[in-house]
């Protein structure tokens, strides 16, 4: 994707890219997608050779110029059928454009009684005819740093799971970068069969990102290598903070919004047997999230405060994408406590979400006190709403609707 | 290196082994090793458990205590086999080891380090076992299956009857963390089991991490170790062979009761920290295996068959070791309770851990020598006993003596097969770095040792004194080695195992005369015909599964019937007064690879669904014990001579060994053909 080139949940060691393959996105296109759609992109753009082909070729070819002008008719504006007329890149920045637009930050700095608190706000707007719309924050997600106390608790937990770099080593390598091939071996995508599914994973992923950097940039947890010799990393750890997790964040908003595409499609494998396939999606997460605990690169608090992130945009993106103006929308938002955080506590995704109901732990309450809230309201039904994040996401949910005739 | 013998006289002690460890402890740990708890068991001398009870309160204010699983009413206390089990420091296992000490005790085995928690609650009543006193009535039919070992995956789907019902009948995890009940780790009964995984299912899948979190078998928040972390464990992998059924076709009729060892003492490939972890292993499993009865509550036992896939390289091999004695002792069958132990050969065929000496073809005067080839980076110390043949007489005859030199230094003294006679090696700053001393290892056994003992070749710790690697040389000159007996030399196991990082690396002999490989450089998997060579493939069997009970199984590749190059090979040691070995060989031998090319066999790896290859006699041993208990199922005998006889019965369907080998040594009865339970079948004959 041009327009995030280098980047990837990892940017830090883009200097290894070797290694990685890196980067999340770089990792999309590895797999899937949207590789594939710039290649069919590429017909149009030509080998620079061919210009000064096509220069002499119309000199030999185009003629003297025509008398009448052709009738051409105006184009239709502001139309989402536009959209399938245009590269996946320039897709992709609307779709940034269309979400990040909508996300608002704010910090709290550290006090000596308080922790440092960074909250990312969702911005919901209603049409004014014309003029500046009308716009109104609301809470997304609020995160305030563990103590210090929590990450040296949690170094016992980077030993332990050293331990097991003999068994995950192939699988930490290949998550470096986005694992989007983990989740494509559970739910059916590839480049031919889901290009829209991997457009919109693609999307979500670079939200994550977007989020999850300001928040890291805001809180500047520092990294296990940080506080003991001995934890050695088994890969180089980046230089962004340690909490939330990128990984975490990125390995639940993919995993919650195929969920969602499966559980949209009505497909009967995806909505029965309890929705087993929603929970293998989110134990794969999980998976993704221990293995960078075990790489010896993250707290398991950073899995916690990631999973819940990830989650929480999960939702926001589906609502951006479903939601019509004239309807009643849902707002989530959570808040992870990480001052309430106990360090003696692993990572644990059943207590931030259930997958059968596609919902989030409502709250969490551990031997510090409660550390997780979650909360689903009603919106107003004149907020304005995306036709090319709903065009997005109607043809992926259309690639998980089964054939019948 | 300057490296200096000194001439020390060897400890006064009942127990070299335990002597020395303890020494090594102190030596590495300073201070803090005064403190620390182990597991030992003892022998008594005229004395009551009662009366060892108070004489243990009375002399050692706290410092030894007797945990209360192993207070068992009804044990006959002038059984020569009786153990008692206790945890002490080392102040009181001192002096409980001191020959002729008045506390009653006559022979000393230590365990392994036990927490203070487990220590301080040491005394605390078994609720969680009392409690599960139900009996489960079975059909006809029904065999208990007894499985020892680690890293036990018992939530695999291979051991549950459906989503949320094992099979087990009990599990019992030893170094489990469990709070105010730590002395006896974690036991799990059906309906916790069940329950626990009731509340680990989501969307109709087991959350096993959760799980086995939940059990206490695994616990990433603690420096707990145990190889169910991994994909792949022993344990899972031999349960399944022994007592795995997929759970569309679950059986009611195969009960399982699992203990897991305690992962330290797992990890201990010496074997010499074993013993009292294996006996409360052996009697928790025949404990729950009572419950389990046939018909009505009060029918009968259902009968109970143990696999116990370990081994070791030393010991005085004659079946009277103390592992030995305890396994007789534990799994004897009584007219009420049928009882069958089936345990591995050994891998160590080709590992070059073995050296007979015998002086009837040596020239007057000459030694004979073996050259030990001690590994660089090896984190712990190497271990060689010489054996010495039993005799009647008191104290035995000097039968031989043996000096050493390290592969830098000079040679030491002399030291004879005489109490007291005792060389220790020093480094230029006078710390010990090797000892070579003679202990007699008291009755059942009545056979003197000479053990040299060499520290750690590398070390990250200021408190060890590293011993240098390479050739060190054992020279052994004749007193009185009468020319039908032998010396047993045997180098103790010292492996790391799979996901364990003790840093232990065998050290082997190496003397020139050993001949590899055969003409086409293939290894060779028995001694030459003729071969005067001390180092011998010959007399490596599983030092533990030497005595009577133990049905004990050689390992074979399943596609082309031979074999396997690394199954140990007999015979075992002469025990006291007998005439001829205790063992010529294992039983029988079974699958243990399934080819060349496809090695091992499958079997459940840690997870529900995974399968994993693992080969060696540990696992021809679960399959036989398969066999083992459809027999008893079917109202068979299936003891060591039945198995012997199928062993015989099915030889015939496989071609001829290649080359022709001393037959009962290493396959002993026969040749089984075993299916695979999980992989493919095998070709019909």
């Amino acid at each position: 994707m041009r327009n995030f080139e280098g980047g990837g949940p990892e940017a830090g060691i883009a200097g290894i890219a070797g290694i990685a393959g890196i980067a999340g996105i770089a990792g999309i296109a590895g797999i899937a997608g949207i590789a594939g759609i710039a290649g069919i992109a590429g017909i149009g753009q030509q080998n620079p050779l061919t210009s000064d082909a096509l220069i002499t070729n119309r000199d030999g070819i185009s003629g003297t110029p025509l008398p009448t002008p052709f009738p051409v008719a105006a184009p239709s504006p502001e139309n989402a059928k536009n959209l399938s007329r245009l590269s996946a890149d320039v897709r992709a920045s609307i779709f940034d454009f269309e979400l990040a637009s909508r996300i608002g930050f704010a910090a709290t700095p550290r006090t000596s009684n308080d922790p440092a608190v960074a909250r990312v706000f969702q911005m919901e707007t209603t049409a004014n005819a014309g003029d500046a719309p009308t716009c109104a924050y609301q809470p997304l997600i609020t995160m305030s740093e563990p103590t210090m106390d929590t990450f040296q608790t949690q170094l016992s937990y980077l030993f332990s799971y050293a331990d097991l770099r003999p068994d995950r080593g192939a699988e930490i390598l290949a998550q470096i970068g986005s694992p989007v091939a983990f989740m494509a071996s559970i739910g059916f995508m590839d480049a031919g069969r889901t290009p829209h599914t991997l457009e919109l994973l693609a999307t979500v992923l670079r939200l994550a990102r977007f989020v999850e950097m300001r928040v890291k940039y805001s809180l500047a947890c520092k990294r296990p290598l940080e506080f003991s010799p001995q934890v050695q990393p088994m890969i180089p750890t980046p230089t962004h903070g340690t909490l939330p997790s990128g990984h975490a964040t990125e390995a639940f908003i993919l995993a919650r919004t195929v969920w969602k595409l499966m559980r949209a499609s009505n497909a009967p494998q995806y909505n029965a047997n309890d929705g087993v396939f929603g929970d293998m999606l989110m134990r794969q997460a999980a998976r993704v999230a221990i293995n960078r605990t075990v790489a010896g690169v993250h707290f398991p608090v950073d899995s916690v405060s990631g999973a819940l992130l990830g989650l929480t945009l999960a939702d926001f993106v589906s609502e951006r994408c479903t939601y019509c103006t004239g309807d009643t929308g849902q707002r989530t938002s959570a808040s992870f406590n990480g001052e309430n955080f106990a360090g003696a506590d692993d990572f644990n995704w059943h207590q931030l979400y259930t997958a059968p109901d596609d919902a989030q732990v409502a709250d969490q309450v551990g031997t510090d006190g409660k550390w997780m809230t979650s909360q689903t309201e009603d919106t107003a039904t004149d907020l304005t709403d995306s036709a090319p994040l709903q065009w997005l996401w109607g043809k992926a949910v259309k690639e998980w609707t089964d054939i019948t005739s | 290196m300057q490296l200096q013998w000194k001439d020390v006289s060897a400890p006064d002690v009942l127990d070299y082994s335990t002597d020395y460890r303890l020494r090594q402890a102190a030596m590495q740990q300073g201070a803090p090793a005064q403190d620390q708890w182990w597991s030992a068991l003892v022998q008594l001398d005229n004395m009551s458990l009662v009366g060892f009870a108070d004489v243990l309160q009375s002399s050692f204010d706290g410092d030894a205590v007797i945990p209360v699983e192993d207070l068992i009413e009804g044990e006959d206390e002038s059984d020569p086999d009786f153990f008692v089990k206790i945890f002490a420091k080392p102040n009181a296992l001192k002096a409980l080891n001191a020959t002729g000490n008045s506390l009653g005790v006559r022979d000393i085995n230590l365990g392994h380090e036990i927490s203070d928690d487990a220590a301080a609650t040491a005394s605390k009543p078994d609720l969680v076992e009392g409690a599960a006193n139900n009996i489960t009535v079975v059909e006809d039919g029904t065999v208990t299956v007894g499985i020892i070992d680690d890293g036990i995956g018992f939530a695999h789907n291979l051991f549950r009857k459906g989503l949320t019902e094992t099979r087990l009948a009990a599990m019992y995890i030893m170094d489990a963390d469990n709070g105010p009940n730590t002395a006896v780790g974690r036991k799990l009964f059906t309906k916790q089991i069940n329950a626990l995984m009731v509340k680990n299912t989501f969307s109709g899948i087991l959350d096993e991490e959760a799980f086995y979190t939940a059990a206490g078998s695994i616990n990433y928040a603690s420096p707990y170790f145990s190889t169910t972390m991994y994909r792949r464990s022993h344990g899972s992998h031999v349960m399944s062979l022994a007592a795995g059924y997929p759970m569309e076709d679950a059986r009611e009729d195969r009960p399982i009761v699992a203990a897991q060892l305690p992962s330290a003492v797992s990890e201990d490939t010496t074997g010499t920290s074993l013993a009292p972890s294996l006996r409360s292993a052996l009697r928790f499993i025949k404990r729950r295996a009572k419950r389990i009865r046939v018909g009505s509550k009060n029918g009968p036992i259902a009968p109970l068959v143990v696999n116990f896939s370990y081994g070791n390289f030393n010991g005085p091999s004659d079946g009277t070791s103390t592992i030995a004695r305890i396994i007789d002792h534990e799994m004897q069958s009584t007219p009420e309770e049928q009882r069958r132990m089936v345990m591995p050969a050994g891998n160590s065929n080709l590992a070059r851990v073995h050296a007979a000496i015998n002086f009837a073809q040596a020239p007057a005067d000459h030694d004979i020598t073996l050259d030990l080839n001690v590994m660089p980076d090896d984190f712990t110390g190497t271990f060689v006993e010489a054996w010495m043949p039993y005799s009647a007489s008191t104290p035995p005859p000097n039968f031989v003596a043996v000096r050493v030199t390290p592969p830098f230094g000079s040679t030491s003294l002399l030291v004879h097969a005489q109490a007291g006679s005792s060389q220790v090696l020093h480094n230029a700053a006078g710390e010990q770095i090797a000892e070579l001393a003679y202990a007699l290892e008291p009755a059942p056994t009545a056979r003197g040792v000479i053990t040299l003992s060499i520290n750690p070749t590398f070390t990250n710790e200021d408190s060890v004194h590293v011993a240098p690697s390479g050739r060190w040389t054992m020279a052994f000159q004749n007193n009185c080695l009468p020319d039908d007996e032998t010396v047993q030399v045997r180098i103790q196991r010292d492996e790391t195992l799979p996901g364990y990082k003790t840093g232990a690396r065998q050290a082997y002999f190496n003397n020139a005369c050993y001949v590899r490989f055969n003409k086409i450089g293939a290894p060779l998997p028995v001694d030459p015909e003729g071969s005067d060579c001390p180092i011998q493939r010959a007399g490596t069997l599983n030092g533990f599964a030497c005595g009577d009970e133990p049905i004990m199984i050689g390992g074979l590749t399943q596609s082309n019937g031979q074999l396997a190059v690394y199954s140990s090979a007999g015979p075992s040691s002469k025990a006291r007064g007998a005439a001829v070995p205790t063992r010529m060989g294992p039983d029988a031998s079974a699958r243990s690879d399934d080819s060349l090319v496809v090695y091992g066999v499958l079997g459940a790896g840690t997870r529900s669904g995974s399968m994993v290859h693992q080969n060696g006699t540990s696992v021809a041993a679960p399959l036989a014990a398969r066999m083992v208990i459809d027999a008893l199922a079917e109202g068979e005998d299936a003891d060591r001579a039945w198995v012997a006889a199928q062993g015989e019965r099915d030889d015939s369907s496989y071609p001829p060994l290649q080359p022709a080998q001393p037959f009962a040594t290493r396959t002993g009865g026969g040749r089984l053909r075993l299916a695979n339970p999980f992989g493919p079948q095998p070709p019909q004959p």
